[in-house]
């Protein structure tokens, strides 16, 4: 009976994420046989998490995509280039598509072109006319807001001009100058890389923006530009000296630079950090540059081995990226990691104007990283962070709703599937799943490798895209058995990497402290094609009725 | 004495984004430097064993996030903790500046029973930055301000040379284990209650 009254309550409260899909059923069922349904979930919980350990593949009714006997091979090339038409389309919405990734994910080398599809940069009915429009106008709109940061630097480091002399220009802390070349002061970017540019086509001075530089270039194209017929590439565009509207405003930044007082031209904000929202926590833009800096540096290496293109950048260009967005303290780093922390920067940055209600949190970086690390073109990688960040934004709102909400529903998974599991936790007084919290916001980043993470991810995506496109619960049946797809399968893969630890904690865990402890060092323990198999068999059981009670 | 001994001791760790915590936790526990420690998302805890006039302790040392957006969430680990250390960075006026906002910030978010005399310990880290040349505030400057907020013990250390990690942290549990020795008196199998007034006097003023 408790729980026919939880859910009608909640249901009055609010409505469900995605349409009404299945609700009114669900709550039939659940206000008809509540306690039985709960008594039968527990009861089977114990066995049934055995069972999927060691009968996963055989188990009729409940067959996911990811147990071991249906595990699908990743997309690959060729059949990436089959699912186009002439005309640069894909031949069927989309739904081959993300049928397949969900399954087995991507092939590596083709994850740049897809990766904009999965993410929303391009929609999945677009043709390849379409697409190109798309990226030039995103190339533009993002060259715009690194514009706009390089002003707020510029302003920033402006404060502490007085120490200008004779073209000596000092950092802002001073405490290192121009004169050491590991770390020449932002402004002197466009002088610096004047006289470094022989090699660089591009007038802009950001690391993307010279895509025809060094050793980057060819390999790059190589590897993203597999099937131009089909794709959507235009590494010939993607040079973009030719944007007028950089050259334009060129001059006007270097103006600037030696008169400061220059007001900048009208595409360009004015350069006070007062005209950004003022956060109630007291957060600015000038905060976030910082913590961006800083969390940028240490950023892992863990990527190297899977971009080995990125990773042989030569030092004077990732010394030039570096001045570029204005980076410090990068003296002990190797050049790939300079290389990828001033990417880093320069997105993180462009994101926190672009979206400012969330700016920059500390997390957003772990899930840039291995974005940067597939995509080569900095304003690509732009997008498809943004189109991540639809959903994971919420993440990381100040009000605190999406994160609040994300561990109700694990929270909700669990006491749905393991109510045994689920008094023990209220015990604690750690039923409100906190200890999850890292999984949740960085989602599964710190959990999983490199490679774990991005199959766990591209099989995420292909969830929200299919909902994105409106691909409904029946015509995915008929593609994938019976799971719905879910916004929140990552929630269902964090309930899933609790409840596969479900005796420990019952049984050696007396506080919230140990919990978090285990969920804080899952690292390298954690197979995520069998977490996605009992992922999705937490879908199949206790999606509608979570989701009900939810939005 | 009280009839019942305690045996966790839990010290929380607040400060900016990059002052330090992550080393200065893995430095005393761990004897262990990197400067490639990873922000740290919510929090997370290292123990350590210490021992104290023959009794043996764990003492639970929580890290936080610097960049701490969710307040509420807060709570979850500040909850129970007997001691709480402000870290800056000698090199940054800022998370200097930032210490009264944690300091404040904490005693909302964890309430302690008796807030006037809740145990802080200030640490200045990253000292040995640049031979000390970049260093922007003073100790003298640091001290005043631990003077004025109750006399809170204060070290300046080096996590990464591992200069005065140790004694910094001597002082924290020697604190932290006061402040629980403050409250077991509030446990029903307790009989002391005439030390309400010993617990500020920090045996390790410096």
């Amino acid at each position: 009976m408790f729980s026919s009254t939880y859910f009608n309550s909640n249901i009055n409260d609010s409505p469900t994420i995605s349409g009404s899909r299945g609700g009114g059923f669900w709550l039939m069922a659940v206000e008809t046989a509540p306690s039985n349904t709960a008594v039968a979930f527990t009861a089977l919980v114990g066995l049934f998490l055995v069972a999927i350990v060691f009968y996963g593949a055989s188990r009729g009714r409940l067959k996911s995509p990811w147990s071991r006997r249906k595990r699908k091979h990743a997309l690959s090339p060729q059949q990436w280039r089959s699912l186009f038409t002439p005309d640069g389309r894909l031949r069927d919405g989309g739904v081959k598509l993300l049928k397949k990734v969900r399954s087995g994910g991507v092939d590596p080398g083709i994850r740049a072109e897809v990766w904009p599809f999965l993410l929303g940069v391009y929609d999945l009915d677009s043709s390849k006319e379409e697409r190109i429009t798309i990226r030039t106008l995103n190339r533009k709109e993002y060259e715009r807001l690194r514009r706009q940061c390089r002003q707020y630097l510029k302003h920033r480091n402006g404060s502490f001009r007085s120490n200008e002399i004779g073209g000596v220009k000092c950092k802002e802390d001073s405490s290192s100058c121009v004169l050491d070349s590991g770390s020449p002061s932002s402004e002197d970017v466009v002088s610096a890389r004047e006289s470094l540019s022989s090699e660089d086509r591009s007038p802009d001075v950001e690391c993307s923006d010279e895509p025809s530089s060094t050793i980057l270039d060819d390999d790059i194209s190589r590897v993203s530009n597999g099937d131009a017929s089909t794709l959507n590439t235009d590494s010939s565009d993607s040079d973009s000296s030719e944007d007028p509207e950089v050259i334009q405003t060129f001059p006007s930044a270097e103006k600037e630079i030696n008169d400061p007082n220059t007001t900048p031209k009208e595409d360009s904000p004015p350069p006070h950090i007062k005209v950004l929202p003022k956060l109630p926590n007291d957060e600015d833009f000038t905060t976030w540059q910082r913590i961006i800096r800083l969390d940028a540096v240490r950023a892992n290496s863990e990527w190297i081995p899977y971009s080995p293109a990125q990773a042989a950048v030569s030092d004077c260009r990732a010394s030039r990226c570096a001045e570029a967005v204005g980076l410090k303290d990068y003296n002990h780093l190797e050049p790939s990691r300079i290389f990828h922390a001033s990417r880093l920067v320069a997105i993180l940055e462009a994101y926190a104007l672009y979206d400012p209600e969330i700016g920059y949190c500390q997390g957003m970086s772990d899930l840039l990283s291995p974005i940067i690390s597939v995509i080569s073109e900095d304003h690509e990688a732009f997008w498809c962070f943004v189109g991540f960040m639809r959903k994971a934004r919420h993440n990381f709102r100040l009000d605190e709703v999406g994160i609040r909400r994300q561990l109700d529903i694990v929270s909700k998974i669990i006491k749905r599937k393991d109510s045994h599991l689920y008094r023990h936790l209220e015990k604690l007084q750690a039923e409100d799943c906190f200890f999850v919290y890292r999984m949740v916001v960085v989602l599964f980043r710190r959990e999983l490798t490199f490679e774990q993470t991005i199959c766990l991810w591209e099989v995420m995506w292909a969830d929200q895209a299919a909902i994105r496109a409106g691909i409904g619960k029946s015509a995915w049946s008929r593609i994938r058995q019976r799971a719905p797809p879910t916004d929140d399968l990552l929630l269902y893969a964090i309930a899933a990497s609790v409840l596969q630890r479900r005796k420990l904690i019952i049984e050696k865990y007396s506080s919230m402290d140990e919990i978090l402890r285990e969920c804080n060092s899952m690292a390298g323990q954690l197979d995520v094609w069998k977490l996605l198999d009992v992922a999705h068999d937490l879908v199949v059981t206790v999606h509608d009725k979570i989701e009900t009670s939810f939005r | 004495m009280p009839s019942r001994r305690r045996t966790l001791l839990k010290v929380i760790i607040l400060g900016d984004s990059g002052v330090g915590k992550t080393s200065l936790m893995n430095q005393y526990v761990n004897k262990k430097f990197s400067n490639q420690y990873k922000a740290t998302i919510g929090a997370d805890f290292l123990t350590k064993e210490v021992q104290f006039e023959d009794r043996l302790f764990t003492l639970q040392i929580w890290d936080t996030a610097g960049q701490e957006r969710f307040q509420s969430l807060g709570v979850a680990f500040y909850r129970g903790a007997d001691c709480c250390v402000l870290v800056y960075d000698v090199n940054s006026m800022k998370s200097f500046d930032n210490l009264n906002n944690w300091r404040e910030e904490f005693l909302i978010q964890a309430s302690p029973s008796d807030p006037e005399n809740f145990p802080f310990v200030v640490i200045g880290n990253k000292i040995d930055v640049d031979g000390g040349n970049s260093r922007v505030v003073s100790e003298k400057k640091a001290r005043a301000w631990c003077a004025s907020k109750g006399n809170i013990p204060y070290f300046e250390t080096s996590a990464k040379e591992g200069i005065n990690v140790e004694d910094a942290f001597q002082c924290i549990a020697t604190n932290a284990l006061k402040s629980g020795e403050e409250e077991e008196i509030y446990l029903p199998d307790t009989i002391d209650v005439a030390n309400s007034n010993q617990q500020r006097s920090t045996g390790c003023e410096c």
